[in-house]
């Protein structure tokens, strides 16, 4: 690369798209504000951070599809609401800010429908997709395993051909959702290469057949959200396999702009800072206070703006990979510091055993939750490896 | 509705003409120019000047002004006090305005017992060179010993507070471009220099430092565009609190970034970057002189303050509202 060639590929990095919110997205947004009003009445929107891993609600889910705002970017045909992704982020953003229960259909929303309806057969689709968007079928995604985590490619998961399909064994590990989920997408091994991004398949697996064992794995807070899913002879047939058999890895690596640059990439503790304001709104606040939330409103109003013009970028077409990895790696940075930063200045300590919502409770919760932050969907390490890509010598 | 912000005319080329001037460490305040002086002259219903054009705004109690022809038998003047001229003389000082000793034009901002206004610094003022900022470009203090100003233009109150986020926006978006520099120097650096018989390039340490020096100046430039699109969309209408919120969010963050940017940059560059054989000094140096010029602590107070006065139920529309007022 001459010195030329990289100062453009350091301006293509950093220059994101501008921000374009399509007529009718002011109204969603008002519509998805009352909806969530409605509930938050109801007591099923709790402002709880990290909502879209820890808020299962099969109820709410459902709710929310009958109003059109989960499949969004699938097409009326397959029960969406062909909405488009910019719509589709009014709508989560406006959930997670407000903390409501979306994990249930999180996955298969954001990612499962996405990847049935572009490489999905046309019966997979019919299949699952208006499920999906109906709030009905939920999805897991099973790709690490124990010695597969940054590594994705060297997963140890076998998929053996069988006279009318394929046969599973293997163990994949953290994988959300798959006690209460319906299916998972399994990546396994389905022949051996030099190459190890060769004759990796998908899979979609039944999490009721037999064969699949779910055994949990606790998180720091006790929750019971990921397991280890034992997989032993698990049979699954032709018509179940996702896409191109050997063609697992290019598949799963092809959408991971729409998994990297979402909103859930630095909204996941917005509820904690919302609760610091509800305390400091009532008293007179030092300057430390006022300072440290203005350069969180600060950075989130900045990390919005990238996290929109990726996803108008996405709605046009194009596949900013690289700048979502951006937008995660800072995003999800955002979202530990915020919790660092409003614990220095909360006039309340974090306590777990404090009442369920209160600000105690809540920074104690999303405290607990740090890690993953910057862990789940690729770590920030390995994002910054995607970044520097660009523009360094391979 | 039209919900998206749109940029046009000649305020948009005016923003990217502000963020090249940080990315070629320009020495002209066309910043002040273009983003400031412009609508404000606009608005007055004044013609634009020539040339560059350094804009001074007076601090509360920094100058005494009074009106030149009190006129004890008239009523109410033009300018809403007793007299029948508005001729001002005014006395004190105004210290360190950028570039004023070398710009065409000098604009000054000032409250009169009428209200605000603006006039051009005629050469009674004096214009005293005397310091430079971090990077060892020029701040200037104008002088004003009883000088008369024949024809000072009324504004609408609340300029003031306009023109300095102005002018703060000003210095987000040179940092803006000074970063992107600074990281296309860090990136060509990493790529040439070898050590251990590789390019530093290679090393994954070196990878993560890179790697965060690319998203801290997109992180800048995101948030200064997205107030730029405020900027000149208000053009010369005073910004609404939207605009407000968007301008305020990038000016923090562009001075919250600035060090971490030029620490990097510095970092990576190594022992030559920490001398004059190496250019990255231009531009690192103004990221610190204009984060100065930011006055930054200011603004993030008044952004959290707003926040929490927005309180638990408004604080998510302060923030969606940045990119949702229609404009
Ligand atoms: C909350 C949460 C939910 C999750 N949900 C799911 C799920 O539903 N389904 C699923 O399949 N997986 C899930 N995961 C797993 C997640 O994708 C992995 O944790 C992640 O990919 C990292 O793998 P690892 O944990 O094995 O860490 P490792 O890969 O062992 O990495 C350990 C450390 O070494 C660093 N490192 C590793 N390799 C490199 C390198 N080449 N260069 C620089 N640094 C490196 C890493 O950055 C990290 O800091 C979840 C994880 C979390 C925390």
């Amino acid at each position: 690369m001459t010195a030329d060639a990289r100062d453009c590929a350091v301006g293509q990095l950093v220059r994101f798209p501008d921000p374009q919110l399509p007529d009718g997205a002011e109204e969603l947004r008002s519509e998805v504000r009352d909806f969530i009003a409605e509930e938050r009445a109801n007591g099923t929107v709790m402002g709880r951070p990290d909502s879209w891993l820890s808020g299962w609600d099969r109820g709410f889910s459902e709710r929310l599809a009958a109003r059109g705002w989960v499949g969004m970017a699938l097409p009326t045909e397959f029960g969406g609401s062909g909405a488009g992704p910019i719509a589709r982020y009014v709508v989560i953003e406006e959930l997670l800010a407000a903390g409501a229960p979306v994990s249930a259909h999180w996955v298969s929303d954001r990612q499962a429908g996405v990847s049935i309806l572009s490489h999905g057969t046309e019966e997979q689709k019919r299949a699952f997709l208006p499920a999906i968007a109906a709030g009905r079928c939920f999805f897991s995604i099973g790709m690490s395993e124990r010695e597969s985590g940054s590594d994705l490619a060297s997963v140890q998961t076998r998929a053996e051909r069988t006279d009318s399909g394929w046969r599973l064994n293997g163990t994949k590990m953290w994988t959300g959702g798959a006690h209460v989920n319906d299916f998972a997408i399994v990546l396994a091994r389905s022949s051996d290469h030099d190459d190890r991004h060769e004759g990796l398949t998908q899979f979609i697996v039944d999490l009721r057949a037999p064969g699949v064992r779910v055994e949990p794995i606790r998180l720091l807070t006790g929750e019971h959200r990921f397991n280890a899913v034992h997989l032993t002879d698990v049979l699954v047939p032709d018509n179940r396999v996702l896409g191109i058999e050997g063609d697992g890895w290019r598949q799963v690596t092809g959408e991971l702009a729409f998994e990297r640059s979402g909103p859930e990439r630095f909204l996941s503790t917005l509820p904690v800072l919302t609760s610091l304001v509800r305390l400091l709104a009532s008293v007179s606040t030092s300057q430390h206070q006022q300072s440290v939330v203005g350069r969180l409103v600060a950075r989130l109003i900045s990390l919005r703006a990238m996290s929109l013009g990726v996803a108008s970028a996405l709605q046009a077409g194009a596949s900013p990979d690289v700048q979502a990895a951006i937008v995660k790696d800072l995003g999800t940075r955002f979202e530990g510091d915020l919790i660092e930063q409003v614990r220095v200045v909360s006039p309340i300590a974090p306590n777990r055993s404090a009442t369920i919502g209160g600000h105690a409770e809540l920074l104690a919760f999303a405290l607990l939750h740090t890690p993953g932050y910057t862990l789940r969907g690729g770590t920030n390490e390995i994002l910054r490896g995607v970044i520097t890509k660009e523009v360094t010598a391979r | 509705m039209n919900t998206t912000i749109s940029t046009s005319g000649a305020l948009a080329g005016g923003i990217d003409d502000v963020r090249h001037d940080g990315y070629w460490a320009a020495e002209t305040p066309i910043g002040a120019t273009l983003l400031v002086a412009g609508p404000l002259l606009r608005a007055a219903g004044r013609p634009v000047p020539d040339g560059t054009v350094a804009v001074a705004v007076a601090e509360a109690g920094s100058l005494v002004v009074r009106y030149r022809d009190v006129d004890r038998e008239s009523v109410v003047g033009p300018a809403g006090a007793a007299g029948t001229d508005t001729a001002l003389v005014v006395s004190g000082s105004i210290a360190r305005v950028p570039w004023a000793s070398t710009a065409g034009t000098v604009l000054v901002l000032t409250d009169t017992p009428g209200g605000p206004v603006v006039f051009e610094a005629t050469s009674d003022v004096t214009i005293i060179d005397a310091e430079s900022d971090l990077a060892g470009n020029p701040l200037a203090t104008l002088v004003f010993d009883g000088v008369s100003v024949a024809d000072p233009v009324p504004v609408r109150r609340g300029t003031a507070e306009d023109v300095r986020l102005q002018m703060a926006a000003v210095h987000a978006l040179l940092i803006s471009g000074a970063a992107e520099r600074c990281a296309e120097m860090t990136v060509t650096h990493t790529a040439t220099r070898r050590q251990f018989g590789r390019t530093l390039d290679h090393f994954q340490a070196v990878k993560q430092n890179l790697a965060l020096l690319l998203e801290e100046v997109a992180l800048v430039r995101a948030g200064s565009s997205l107030a730029g699109r405020h900027l000149v969309a208000a053009d010369e209408s005073p910004l609404g609190a939207a605009a407000r919120s968007a301008v305020t969010a990038a000016v923090v963050q562009a001075s919250a970034s600035a060090g971490e940017i030029a620490r990097l940059s510095h970092q990576l560059h190594g022992a030559i970057g920490f001398t004059e054989l190496s250019e990255l000094h231009r531009f690192t140096t103004r990221l610190w002189a204009w984060r100065e010029a930011i006055d930054s602590a200011d603004w993030t107070t008044q952004l959290g303050s707003t926040a929490i006065a927005a309180g638990a139920e408004g604080l998510w529309t302060m923030i969606t509202a940045t990119t949702e007022e229609t404009l």
